[in-house]
């Protein structure tokens, strides 16, 4: 069978796209990137229990767990403190203890003055939705503070390496809770997360 | 009635096919970079595997860089949210880790994130795609 031109061609624009293809899926890195400077991976034996705060309607209080990385990043986890253990509660409100991975939330307190985050947890099972905000401050630092929905204004309680920890219940939008920071030195510093 | 000689055929015929390779190249280079669990617009960001791809050990993470100060990283299984992160600040790095918030099938899981100024919200799947 003798195949026409067009044939020929079509056939070969087709190989073509194939060949095009497959070598980009060959080519084009997807892979993680290289360390960045805030490694999450902790420095062994650097984590503690940082501060903790109630929540009477679930029961265990949250904690806040701090470590440094192995790159020098200041890292903050939020989970649960029973019986001096840190760990989370699943949707079968069994708690299960969390060894230090790379779970923090890091950043470099030597750029900027406090590492800030809000962990939003939906309502699960027979737990009703909390929202957390959690995160450390540098020793410059004279008071986080942070004004809530209700328009009431909140000191922090720092721990002894500035990590501080506050649930709200409800699932609460970040912009909900603006935070002020003031420095010893007396400049304030305000995150509306906008 | 005309005919086309082969020279000439050949002549149309390879850029045609220079043209097509360089936009298939250009089509499953997009497809692989929007399919990656974890890729880089300016910063890195995505699905991370914990310890395994099965153990219910995964991560949304967004990082820090790019002039951004919010960030965001959201956690879905089957569809449903399970929970997720919020941080604000130059040099935090947003690091949603499953086991903050139960015990989920990984490979159904999918991290949602945005990286204000950066890149809006999109999703990222498990490399092992179960969903």
């Amino acid at each position: 069978m003798r195949l026409t031109p067009a044939v020929k061609t079509a056939a070969a624009l087709v190989a073509t796209a194939v060949l095009g293809v497959s070598a980009a899926s060959a080519f084009v890195a997807t892979s993680p990137p290289a360390p960045t400077p805030q490694s999450p991976i902790a420095r062994a034996g650097s984590e503690r229990i940082e501060q903790t705060t109630r929540d009477p309607e679930l029961g265990l209080a949250w904690a806040v767990r701090s470590y440094i990385s192995t790159s020098g990043g200041t890292c903050v986890e939020a989970g649960r403190l029973k019986n001096g253990r840190f760990g989370q509660i699943d949707a079968g409100q069994a708690f299960r203890e969390a060894p230090v991975e790379e779970a923090g939330t890091c950043a470099d307190l030597r750029e900027e003055p406090v590492v800030l985050a809000i962990n939003h947890y939906p309502a699960i099972g027979q737990s009703p939705p909390r929202t957390v905000l959690f995160g450390q401050a540098r020793a410059d630092v004279a008071e986080v503070a942070v004004t809530g929905p209700d328009g009431v204004k909140r000191r922090l309680v720092k721990g002894a390496g500035g990590g501080f920890v506050l649930s709200f219940a409800g699932a609460l939008q970040p912009a909900d809770l603006p935070v002020q920071i003031t420095l010893l030195a007396g400049q304030r510093q305000t995150f509306d997360w906008r | 009635m005309t005919s086309t000689s082969p020279a000439a055929t050949s002549r149309r015929t390879i850029p045609l096919l220079v043209l097509a390779l360089v936009c298939s190249f250009s089509f499953g280079a997009i497809v692989r970079i929007a399919a990656a669990d974890y890729h880089v617009t300016c910063v890195g960001h995505g699905f991370v595997h914990g310890g395994s791809l099965s153990d219910g050990s995964f991560f949304g993470r967004v990082e820090p860089g790019c002039g951004s100060t919010l960030r965001n990283c959201h956690l879905y299984t089957w569809g449903s949210y399970i929970g997720g992160q919020t941080v604000t600040g130059s040099t935090a790095t947003c690091n949603a880790w499953s086991w903050n918030f139960g015990n989920y099938t990984e490979c159904a899981s999918t991290t949602h994130v945005s990286n204000q100024g950066v890149f809006s919200n999109h999703v990222h799947k498990a490399s092992n795609w179960c969903g």
